[in-house]
């Protein structure tokens, strides 16, 4: 019938370019990883190599795997920790101030990454205020280059990350839902667990997938924050690309990074799909 | 717990967030018009880091290659991305339910896996035809992840409610065209706009897949910024960043305000 | 003689799952016709049919003595009213109803006549500028009947159009439909599972339930002669008995040596109508009458009428009567005799 062709034709261009510039794309780096780099920093496929995978374990990235992985896990975890209950004052306030609220948090969203990373990598420096903070508790002379101050940063910039969709599934429950349980004797504790956390748990999920992958393959923060001496995934794989022009072992790397995100998210859909009243 | 511990924990912890975030951003503009290149001490008011800005013709032309790289991934993937929302709004087989799932892919893609993807695509092509990286393979590859976005955004607009609307114009006698011109498009048309204005700035923010694609001459702006930021704390920095900053923050109020209208996104 | 509509064998599946299940029915021209039945039994889908919104999986289509198979809806000489109304929410209601004349092109002058014409059968001068969402849902149902009616279709489809609407307004609103449809002569298919609703319209009815057409016939003889116990279960209340015949003598589980009055032998279903039946403190003597014995359940209070089940021997018959103030009510417990006239009640074979 001419409708549905009609159809199938609408979306052809899209899926024909999809095809082309990105499916082609990722099976690229998929078969790059088998290649080896020559002296002159080109790859060479001449036959199958499995050099990638022996360097992982020479230039010892598995430190660095378990580095970006903890670090996610942490990042993720206190993005949580802040945001879900600022996520849940909101859903408290009347629509003027929700909207208000909402519209604030928006706009560090979407606003330029970078210009909010460099406002962070002010406050970390020598003489940042964070630096001149913290150095009246400890002895730390600079926040700027090390562990904690990429953390913080990462936190910056995927907090919002965490509160929108947090924010998303806890204005779907209806006060009703509340009023029953309360009408059934639950206490505010109880309610709170068994009703409202229950029921925001797809978006702590879409909260917790849009923070940990992110921090996963981060580039631009520990680049900026951490320094070039910072080794995480991200800046391992830019270092093999753009100067060791070891494209073999960073396409692995890049490989690696999509497979954990596949993994995380599978795991926690499956664990949504698990969860029930 | 008490209940007022519990209530003062929570007002505690929304202003220290909203503070947590602001706080640099507004430290990173009120610097901008220091006089002083060091950030620890406030000599005056100027504007001077603003105007050497305009001066800074590499910057310029990173600002002029941004846009155009904008404008065009924009365009192609509101056109492209609209055509594969409607596809999957209208075709309910194996195939549209394949691409259902595998749209997603492009929106949590990490950049760095993807901007190693697109270079090792495009070197690969440039033994074949005579491609360079620049602003061209930008523009492809800015196009190949806003397309996700627009079908994903565009496509939340296609609901049951529209389905009966496009069968009750059918029904009147309108062919394909002419029910998705008065029918289809006014109804997704506040996507549409949040659409543009999400492309627009993804494509104008993007560092990681920028910096692998372009070349000489086709650099980005935030390629350019990133490069000046590496090497260290400029009061020039702060000026640009606090433009782009509030750049954005124009463009997005334009997408809360557009998707305030219809309703929330 | 060509029909308005016909039906040829007509199947339609999803997958598994058999929708409409080789259908046949003709409709004539200017008949008001109905497809009644449960939800779920493929009503809505003949309907989307005979639009072109869906294609069937096998047989044919004819409107107007045309096979219309491989025909889409917007090349098709039918318009629907749409159970959701369906108004195009950006567009005025006089937009909205002249959409599609304006989509085929008429000139301006033709449209200005045919909207005066229409608006001179549905009272909506009043509200031609506004919005669909500002007008309340009898209004919005009438533009919707309006914008169909507009573009003088061959066939026009209504799909439970009244669905939406409480008792009195939608009472109201059947009568206008009646009537603009007698007036205009024109073919109307209506969907409903309401079965007074389709009673009161209707020249013919096809009851349906599971993808096929169970009866076809005008209103009177569905109600009084259905040929399928589940079409006399559909039509109205009404006492189905399964048992056996044997010389025009009825026996089941609950009751015997009733007579009836047929030719059918074998298994059958007795069908009383609770209009048939009377009852009284005493068994009836007449012999052209069947009586029966049972004790009083609920009595529900209907206004103009009353409904009482009584339960005789464990099945439960429900009679009604009308409330004439006079005759006084039996109380629930107390023993009631049932009769009815042996040849009022109806007969239908049974399987075996």
């Amino acid at each position: 019938m001419k409708i549905s062709k009609f159809n199938n034709l609408l979306g052809l261009p899209g899926v024909v370019f999809l095809t082309i510039f990105f499916l082609t794309p990722s099976l690229f780096i998929f078969s790059y990883i088998f290649g080896t780099r020559t002296p002159t920093g080109k790859t060479s496929f001449d036959k199958i190599y499995f050099d990638s995978f022996q360097q992982i374990l020479d230039f010892n990235v598995l430190p660095i795997i378990i580095k970006s992985f903890n670090t996610a896990v942490i990042v993720t975890i206190l993005c949580l920790l802040f945001g879900y209950p600022f996520a849940y004052q909101i859903r408290k306030f009347s629509n003027k101030y929700k909207y208000f609220s909402l519209f604030l948090i928006s706009i560090p969203f979407l606003t330029n990454f970078l210009a909010r990373t460099y406002a962070w990598k002010i406050l970390v420096s020598k003489n940042g205020l964070l630096t001149k903070l913290l150095s009246i508790f400890t002895d730390t002379e600079s926040l700027l280059f090390t562990d904690f101050a990429v953390i913080l940063g990462m936190v910056y910039v995927y907090l919002p990350f965490m509160i929108l969709p947090i924010f998303s599934s806890l204005e779907n429950i209806e006060d009703s839902l509340l009023e029953s349980a309360r009408d059934l004797y639950a206490n505010p504790f109880k309610t709170f667990y068994y009703v409202t956390f229950k029921l925001s748990l797809p978006g702590v999920i879409a909260g917790i997938v849009l923070t940990f992958i992110p921090s996963l393959g981060a580039y631009i923060i520990p680049q900026i924050l951490g320094g070039s001496k910072a080794m995480y995934l991200g800046n391992f794989t830019v270092l093999q690309y753009i100067q060791a022009s070891n494209w073999p072992l960073g396409s692995l790397v890049s490989l690696i990074i999509l497979i954990f995100m596949a993994i995380a998210i599978n795991i926690l859909f499956k664990f949504e799909g698990q969860k029930n009243l | 717990m008490n209940v007022i511990n519990r209530k003062l924990g929570l007002k505690l912890n929304y202003f220290f967030v909203l503070l947590f975030i602001y706080l640099p951003i507004f430290l990173m503009i009120a610097l901008s018009f220091n006089e002083s290149k060091y950030f620890n001490q406030w000599t005056g008011f100027t504007f001077k880091w603003y105007q050497q800005l305009f001066e800074n013709q590499n910057l310029i032309s990173a600002f002029n290659n941004s846009v155009i790289v904008a404008l065009s991934s924009t365009i192609l993937s509101i056109i492209l991305g609209f055509g594969i929302a409607l596809f999957m709004f209208r075709v309910k087989n194996k195939f549209s339910k394949t691409i259902e799932k595998f749209i997603y892919v492009p929106i949590v893609i990490p950049d760095v896996t993807m901007a190693a993807m697109m270079l090792v695509f495009f070197v690969f092509l440039s033994n074949f035809i005579d491609l360079k990286l620049g602003t061209l393979t930008t523009i492809i590859s800015h196009t190949a992840f806003n397309i996700s976005f627009v079908a994903v955004l565009i496509g939340s607009k296609f609901t049951r409610k529209l389905k009966v609307l496009e069968e009750a114009a059918s029904d009147l006698y309108a062919n394909n065209f002419q029910v998705i011109k008065h029918i289809t498009l006014p109804f997704v048309m506040p996507a549409i706009y949040a659409s543009v204005i999400l492309s627009f700035i993804l494509s104008f923010d993007e560092v990681v897949i920028s910096m692998f694609v372009t070349g000489p001459g086709s650099t980005t702006l935030p390629v350019y910024v990133f490069s000046m930021i590496k090497k260290g704390i400029t009061p020039v920095v702060n000026s640009i960043s606090s433009l782009m900053l509030i750049f954005s923050l124009i463009l997005v109020s334009g997408v809360l305000v557009l998707s305030g209208k219809d309703g929330k996104i | 003689m060509t029909y308005a509509l016909e039906f040829k064998d007509v199947s339609k599946s999803y997958n598994e799952n058999i929708a409409v299940d080789t259908i046949s029915f003709t409709v004539n021209k200017g008949e008001f016709f109905s497809l009644l039945g449960p939800s779920g039994c493929g009503k809505t889908t003949t309907l989307r049919l005979v639009a072109g919104l869906e294609e069937p999986t096998s047989g044919d289509i004819f409107i107007d003595g045309k096979n219309v198979n491989d025909l889409e809806p917007h090349l098709r000489p039918v318009n629907t009213v749409f159970q959701s109304y369906s108004l195009f929410p950006h567009l005025s209601v006089q937009e909205n109803i002249v959409f599609g004349l304006k989509i085929r092109k008429f000139n301006q002058q033709e449209i200005e006549e045919r909207l005066e014409e229409v608006i001179s059968i549905i009272d909506l001068k009043e509200y031609l500028k506004r919005k669909p969402h500002q007008l309340s849902g009898g209004q919005q149902q009438r533009v919707a009947i309006a914008r169909a009616l507009i573009n003088k279709p061959d066939v026009l489809l209504m799909d439970e159009p009244l669905g939406a609407l409480d008792l009195k307004l939608r009472e109201r609103l059947q009568v206008e439909i009646k009537a603009i449809q007698e007036s205009l002569k024109i073919t109307t298919i209506y969907v409903t599972h309401d079965q007074n609703e389709a009673l009161a319209m209707s020249d013919k009815i096809a009851v349906m339930n599971q993808g096929k057409i169970l009866q076809l016939d005008d209103p009177e003889s569905l109600y009084e002669k259905p040929s399928d116990p589940f079409v006399a279960n559909f039509l109205g209340n009404s006492n189905v008995l399964k048992g056996k015949i044997e010389n025009n003598v009825f026996n089941s589980e609950y009751m015997s040596n009733i007579k009836v009055d047929s030719e059918l032998s074998g298994n059958a279903y007795l069908i009383l109508r609770p209009e048939i039946i009377s009852f009284d403190i005493e068994p009836s003597s007449d012999e052209q009458r069947n009586s029966v014995v049972g004790v009083v359940e609920h009595i529900l209070y209907r206004g103009s009428w009353v409904d009482i089940v009584v339960n005789v021997n464990g099945v439960k018959l429900e009679i009604s009567k009308e409330n004439n103030f006079q005759i006084s009510l039996p109380g629930e417990g107390e023993k009631l005799y049932l009769s009815w006239n042996i040849k009022k009640a109806w007969v239908l074979d049974g399987e075996d």
